[in-house]
């Protein structure tokens, strides 16, 4: 019960921020782009904002696409095995324990 | 019936709301990055206004589960030590014993080992995910949290919420056969299907646990219950086939996509197979969320 109590009263706290960020922007709080974005750059400094970040993604990109597409292809594969390894199990479980029928 | 208790409320509460938030935020976002296949679905909510509306209560819901689960799983540890969990993060070996029970457990599998890896409480498969998905869970609250209040990303470089823009969708994407992997293995295999209700009343039958978590028993608590000895209905196949081929597609689409700088990380043309991936994708999804709630109300009708 305590552990709860503590527990629910950290994530209020943790998630409190949101809550407060809801009120000083967007339709609550009537501030939004217009008085808090790239204004606070004079327009010559922009394009090189924009291309260090477009550069940084692109990079970023390259390492981690193909990581990515393999990550997605091995937990296909190991799904395929375990669905594989649970039917084995359970034909093994069913022969011995039939479900659970003597338990 | 004789059962053990495997799940604390906290836990089940736990796993509810983050796989139902997560669920919806998959949902939700999903048709963001992948704009020309799943627009259906923001039309199928009433526009993109509400869909982002519940993107953002569903992102909510799973900051605060991540905040209350992580609290109480530290406040557990340190007031009652790791009790019947296997989990210890004081032994390093640990983690070198989950690389090699994974590669025993597979080889098993395809008849090249004698044994399976006796395993505790939780086996290679459950302590990927528990490690897994707070990571992914606080990577996506950060960078959501971000996208949401711009603000001080866009005070230091204004093209950086670009960047955050395109983490989030990687891990996102990544998310989801992690979802798949998760729901397919735990589940919808034999064994398990159609729900795996130990997540929902805490108990995992005894001759069950005696064949998966065999070092678990002498530590665990036993309950006798009512439940019936369980069946496997044959169409559990066809089912589990279904969310391998989705999950396949899925993947493949993973292939065709491309990261264009600050146009972000999405697919350059529109695809058949990523329409069908998608969409599969989405709507086993939405069949997830329905049999969480179906498990709860079970799990509530039963106690």
């Amino acid at each position: 019960m305590i552990k709860n109590l503590i527990s629910i009263a950290v994530a209020l706290l943790v998630i409190s921020p949101i809550f407060i960020g809801m009120g000083y922007s967007g339709v609550m709080g009537g501030k939004y782009i217009t008085e808090n974005n790239f204004r606070h750059f004079a327009p010559e400094d922009r394009p090189a904002q924009y291309a260090f970040a477009d550069e940084l993604i692109k990079y970023l990109n390259k390492v981690l696409l193909p990581l990515l597409i393999i990550a997605a292809f091995f937990v296909w594969f190991m799904t395929v095995a375990e669905y594989y390894k649970f039917y084995k199990m359970y034909k093994i479980e069913e022969a011995h324990m039939k479900g659970g029928e003597g338990h | 019936m004789k059962e053990l208790v495997r799940f604390s409320t906290g836990q089940r509460a736990a796993h509810f709301l983050a796989s139902v938030a997560g669920l919806l935020l998959l949902i939700t976002g999903l048709p963001i990055t992948f704009s020309t296949e799943l627009r259906w679905v923001m039309d199928l909510m009433g526009g993109e206004i509400i869909t982002m509306l519940v993107h953002r209560i569903a992102g909510i819901i799973l900051a605060f589960t991540l905040a209350y689960f992580g609290t109480y799983f530290i406040v557990e540890r340190f007031s009652s030590g790791r009790g019947d969990s296997n989990i210890t993060f004081t032994k390093p070996t640990f983690f070198l014993t989950i690389i090699s029970d994974m590669i025993v457990d597979m080889l098993w599998t395809f008849n090249l080992a004698k044994e399976r890896p006796s395993s505790g409480k939780y086996d290679w498969v459950m302590v990927a995910d528990i490690l897994s998905v707070p990571t992914f869970c606080l990577i996506e609250v950060i960078t959501g949290a971000l996208l949401w209040f711009p603000f001080p990303a866009l005070s230091f470089n204004p093209a950086l919420i670009l960047l955050i823009r395109t983490i989030h969708a990687w891990v996102a994407v990544f998310a989801i056969f992690f979802v798949f992997a998760h729901a397919t293995i735990l589940h919808w295999t034999p064994g398990n299907y159609p729900l795996n209700m130990g997540i929902f009343n805490g108990l995992i039958q005894r001759h069950k646990a005696e064949g998966e978590f065999p070092e678990w028993i002498p530590v665990a608590t036993e309950v006798e219950t009512n439940s019936k000895p369980y069946r496997f209905h044959p169409i559990g196949y066809v089912v589990g086939l279904l969310s391998c081929a989705v999950m396949f597609l899925a993947a493949y689409t993973i292939y065709l996509m491309a990261n264009e700088g600050l146009a972000g990380f999405r697919l350059l043309e529109a695809s058949p197979i990523a329409f069908v991936g998608m969409s599969g994708t989405i709507i086993i999804f939405a069949v997830y969320v329905f049999m969480s709630f179906y498990g709860l109300s079970k799990a509530i009708s039963e106690s």
